[in-house]
């Protein structure tokens, strides 16, 4: 799609929608519209952009609202956007990591990844042009509706009912999603730090909310010391996973997240510390069926009053949002070392038994080869090979530079059900007021129980009867590398309006919130935190520590409104910290804003390692009507 | 026209009743005394912007009805007593008010020093002019005016830790209707007698109420638009559902609103119940729709202001939102008299004619008997030092509002004008004026009130935030 085609959409979007719609609503009173238009552009300053400040991303939101009450017990709300992203119709040049470069020292340093048309030169031999795939998230259907639904409300507050394509947020934690789960997240434009709002992927669903009290069947509730019981059920036939878009060089199957895409892994070999070059992987998803009935999530919420707070009960039966990585069958690129299939001489299939026999044989695999190989060029496939006739097309060992590579087939399994019970529990600590304004914080906890949680494991038994961990796992059977555990995850809580005694004048309060989330796995040893990334000893670890911390403050008389976000990882040692700044000097339709992102984490370890490039400040405009 | 002409000879009445009113006489009129000055008034200066409608309702058969019985009831009534007061006969009906003569001496003490700057200082929220309109009758509905003569003789008890309760020991705002105090004796009193004034109606209705911002160079900074509701709880009279809202135990009342403009505060909406035990907080939760989650709010921070640059806190809501709590609070009468107020003409026209956003035209002012009561934080640590109100002896509900900072400075000044039908005593509200004269700024509310339907509209979902979010 050209320029021209997306400044068509914008205007059908902004222009003729809420323009038509505008025009209506004069004539209906109840009928209201309004969208903006943003446009950001971002500069990042980590190894993408060659630790630089340099253009790294342009995203932009088109965006209409429409929402219609024809009368006090119905609504009927419509929210469309078009959103994307074309830094590189700006001419950026983002620089990802590629494929293990087997001529750096021991091979451990990867080839650089031109994440756009700019393909080609010395750091990225494979030469691949990939546009950039965030350009336009317009899927109508999947990526342009985010709302369409119609909400029926009972005179009496019995019952109401909503219908359509929406979001329902749940639980009381912000940031890391313990019982937020209802959808999955769109981590393509922001990553996880994008408004929670914004990276929820909406779904065709339909959510009853029953109120016991006025239905009259509360009694026995209120026997147990619950006030104000209610139910809401969620039935949800539509099913999404979380939309990412993995930094991927390998041809044939490149793609392109551009700076929040999650980088291509290391391959590391934890035994002897040295890179594993010559091999690529093709992904595929396996979903479950996009819209069933019978594949549907199903969750319910039981809400009730406790103690002088807020209380729920939830449980949840739906889909895994995050893939366990299975791999598959192969294929062995003769006469191409970029793992290039169209400048081979022969493409060899390899079945899934036969690629972990070549890699893990003891002596003469593939592992074992390249371990006793040094210096700047490792990899040879011959020796896996032995006297096949493949040799004879140059994988044997000792010619120079070899000319074999594999490409390996991975499936992102998202086909397993998620299911966990939680509960929440939320006061407001009049008891514990204080401060210069005598505030009292509020209370928040969160907990849930997911049964039979699916890992790859990080350690595995080959076929050929030894032992490999870390990046060898990945070749492994689906058999031996997936397992499954319960988890128990924790979040305790507390929000603060915060008066500073020596700020005379405060004319607001500083609105503060922090959070401690423990995330316990049983049996936790030799899981992966999230395959593919294995290569420094990405585990899950027994107890999972995040704390977090919000705050807010508008100032100048709430014209400049600051924001904060930082988050801590414990065991990985990771930060997160997002800061935004809004000039609301210009009226209620143009809003600038300045956002800085920034990652710290160790390579591949946790979350934020794995967003440790993804750092930038972005300057956007928006016009909202 | 003097000002005792205008009030067309109620000096009869002045010994009428046996209830007094602090140092005040017992002024007993009738009704129809104010709406005889009201249409003398316009006979002089014109119709205005709906001046007859307004006095049409006012001496309506219903309205005379409820007036007189309210009269009775407190013992006097604003024209009555008008015609017993000693006042300057400038101040009469028809005189303009202007920066020519807003410093006369005749004028100061009937009109608050925050309010006369604004004639005089045209480089900030500047009025140009003011009428003085006819003292009217005002009176609250007809179904608190039944309740209240019920409870005629009932001791009402506004006991030191915060309570106001009845004879039997019960809450008495989430029990039943009536006014506690009509002739409140202390400032305790005064203020449950403000507090149980509450909308001054059963349900209340905006759509919606525009909230302008104003800075301090009188440019229109920001537009919010919100929808908002309330509702009283128990003692219902005089909309329907009557007698008690279901689910509702314990609860005083409650407010509910949904902002819609500008888009980036869209579907921010929040909900605070108010409970009658001291003990109890409020229950206030906020939808935050960035978040897509309710977040329960601490009901012991509602100084902060409803949205980024209002000068409009969540305790301001209807001028006074605040739980009453003789730990915290002293409530002291220090005084009573007369002074200039928007008159209650909502419902059929604006009292105040704005010149563009951010500065007024013409406004009309109505000259009001008060009582003023002081609300000083004792414990230093509520953002006002001191509240003051110039409660209206008829009506309950201050003719204006004064809020001092912690530093004990005057703050924010609060004007308003309600909805008000003589035909039935319910009100909602129709203009807000309320200015910070320390940064400046100002927030002028205007709220289209929505009569229609308003036994089912407020809906009990709308004071449930799971419901409340998506409203629209």
């Amino acid at each position: 799609m050209k320029l021209w085609n997306i400044l068509l959409t914008t205007t059908i979007l902004g222009g003729a929608a809420a323009g038509t719609l505008a025009g209506m609503a004069e004539g209906f009173d109840n009928v209201s519209v309004g969208g903006r238009v943003k446009q950001g552009v971002a500069f990042g300053y980590s190894e993408l952009t060659d630790g630089m400040l340099k253009l790294a991303q342009a995203n932009y939101i088109v965006e209409t609202d429409i929402s219609w009450k024809p009368s006090r017990n119905i609504a009927v709300t419509g929210n469309f956007w078009l959103r994307g992203d074309w830094v590189d119709s700006w001419g950026a040049d983002l620089m990802g990591s590629g494929i293990q470069n087997p001529y750096s020292y021991n091979a451990t340093e990867q080839y650089g990844y031109h994440m756009n048309r700019k393909g080609g030169g010395a750091n990225d031999p494979f030469g691949n042009t990939v546009d950039h795939q965030n350009r336009y998230l317009d899927d109508f259907e999947d990526e342009m509706i985010r709302e369409l639904a119609v909400k029926f409300t009972d005179d009496y507050n019995r019952y109401a009912l909503k219908v359509g394509k929406f979001v329902r947020g749940w639980g009381q934690s912000d940031g890391i999603r313990l019982l937020d789960v209802l959808h999955a997240q769109d981590l393509r434009m922001k990553g996880v730090l994008g408004d929670s709002d914004e990276i929820r992927i909406p779904s065709w669903m339909a959510a009853l909310d029953l109120n016991f009290d006025e239905i009259g069947i509360a009694a026995p509730f209120e026997w147990l010391g619950m006030t104000k019981p209610g139910l809401e059920l969620i039935f949800m036939p539509e099913t999404h996973h979380d939309q990412f878009v993995i930094n991927n060089p390998t041809p044939g199957d490149t793609t392109s997240g551009g700076l929040y895409g999650f980088p291509f892994p290391y391959l590391i070999d934890p035994v002897s510390g040295k890179g594993i070059p010559y091999f690529s992987a093709h992904l595929s998803d396996v979903t479950p069926r996009e819209f069933s009935l019978t594949d549907a999530t199903l969750a319910a919420r039981f809400k009730f009053q406790a103690l002088h707070g807020e209380g729920t009960l939830n449980a949840y039966y739906g889909w895994q949002e995050l893939p366990i990585v299975k791999m598959r069958d192969s294929t062995l690129h003769v006469g191409s070392a970029t793992n290039n299939a169209d400048e081979a001489i022969l493409n060899v299939p390899l079945s899934q038994p036969m690629l972990e026999t070549l890699v893990h044989a003891p002596g003469i695999g593939y592992l074992d080869a390249m371990r006793l190989t040094s210096g700047g060029l490792l990899g040879t496939l011959g020796s896996l090979l032995g006297g096949s006739g493949i040799n004879l097309y140059g994988c044997a060992t000792g010619i120079l530079p070899p000319l074999c590579s594999v490409t390996t087939n991975f499936e992102l399994d998202y086909k397993y059900r998620k299911k966990l019970l939680g509960a929440t529990f939320t006061r407001d600590m009049v008891e514990l007021a204080f401060g210069p304004k005598d505030v009292a914080p509020v209370f928040r906890m969160e907990a849930s129980y997911e049964f039979d949680k699916p890992f790859n494991r990080y350690r595995v038994t080959t076929n050929v009867g030894n032992e490999a961990y870390g990046s060898d796992a990945l070749i492994s059977s689906v058999d031996e590398s997936v397992t499954f555990r319960d988890q128990i995850s924790v979040m305790f809580g507390v929000d603060y309006f915060l008066w500073l005694p020596f700020w005379e004048g405060q004319e607001s309060s500083i609105f503060t919130s922090f959070q401690l989330f423990n995330i316990i796995t049983e049996d936790s040893k030799d899981l992966m935190f999230q395959s593919p990334y294995a290569a420094f000893g990405s585990k899950v670890h027994p107890v999972q520590t995040y704390g977090t911390f919000l705050w807010w403050k508008a100032l100048d008389q709430g014209r400049l409104y600051l924001e904060g976000l930082a988050a801590y990882d414990f065991q990985n040692e990771g930060f997160a910290y997002r800061q935004r700044v809004d000039f609301n000097y210009f009226g209620d339709n143009i809003r600038p804003r300045l956002e800085l992102i920034h990652y710290e984490g160790k390579t591949e370890q946790g979350l934020f390692g794995l967003y440790d490039n993804a750092d930038a400040i972005e300057f956007s405009l928006t016009y909202q009507f | 026209m003097k000002i005792r002409s205008m009030a067309t000879g109620i000096v009869a009445a002045l010994a009428l009743g046996g209830a007094t009113l602090g140092a005040s006489s017992v002024a007993l009129a009738n009704p129809e005394d104010g709406v005889a000055a009201w249409k003398a008034f316009i006979a002089q200066n014109g119709e205005g912007n709906g001046r007859s409608k307004f006095v049409d309702a006012l001496g309506s058969p219903e309205a005379l009805a409820i007036a007189k019985r309210w009269s009775a009831l407190r013992g006097y009534d604003a024209p009555g007593l008008l015609a017993g007061a000693n006042l300057p006969p400038e101040l009469k009906p028809g005189t303009v008010i202007n920066a020519s003569n807003v410093d006369a001496e005749w004028l100061k003490p009937y009109i608050l020093p925050a309010l006369a700057e604004r004639f005089k200082d045209s480089g900030w929220f500047g009025w140009k002019q003011a009428v003085i309109v006819p003292t009217a009758s005002y009176y609250m509905p007809k179904g608190t005016l039944e309740q209240t003569e019920a409870a005629k003789g009932v001791a009402f008890n506004a006991t030191p830790d915060g309570n106001l309760l009845m004879p039997d020991g019960s809450f008495a705002l989430s029990t039943q209707g009536a006014m506690p105090f009509l002739n409140p004796k202390n400032g305790l009193e005064a203020t449950w007698s403000f507090v149980a004034h509450g909308i001054a109606n059963d349900n209340l209705n905006f759509h919606p109420i525009t909230m302008d911002v104003c800075n301090s160079s009188g440019s229109l900074e920001r537009q919010y638009k919100a929808e908002l509701w309330w509702q009283k709880m128990h003692g219902r009279k005089d909309v329907a559902p009557f007698g008690d809202i279901g689910g509702m135990d314990g609860v005083v009342e409650g407010g509910a609103v949904y902002f819609t403009d500008p888009r980036d505060v869209r579907g921010l909406s929040g909900v605070r119940k108010r409970y009658a035990d001291a003990k109890k907080e409020d229950d206030f939760k906020v939808f935050v729709p960035t978040l897509k989650r309710t977040r329960i709010l601490s009901a012991t921070d509602g100084q902060d202001p409803l949205a980024a640059g209002l000068e409009l806190i969540w305790d301001d809501w209807r001028a006074y939102w605040v739980k009453t709590d003789p730990g915290r609070f002293d409530y002291k009468i220090v005084g009573e008299g007369w002074t200039l107020g928007f008159p209650q003409t909502g419902h059929f026209y604006q009292a105040a004619q704005r010149d563009g956003s951010c500065a007024v035209d013409t406004v009309e002012l109505e000259l009001r008997p008060v009582i003023i009561l002081e609300i000083t934080d004792k414990t230093g640590k509520y953002i006002y030092s001191k509240r003051r109100f110039y409660l209206d002896k008829e009506f309950y509900y201050p003719v204006a509002n004064e809020f001092y900072d912690a530093r004990g400075n005057l703050m924010r000044v609060w004007y308003d004008s309600r909805d008000w039908t003589p035909r039935t005593g319910q009100a909602q509200w129709r203009q807000v004026a309320l200015w910070n004269v320390i940064s400046k700024r100002i927030t002028w509310l205007e709220m289209e009130s929505r009569w229609e339907n308003l036994e089912t509209n407020p809906t009990p979902s709308l004071f449930d935030i799971d419901q409340l979010r998506d409203y629209k």
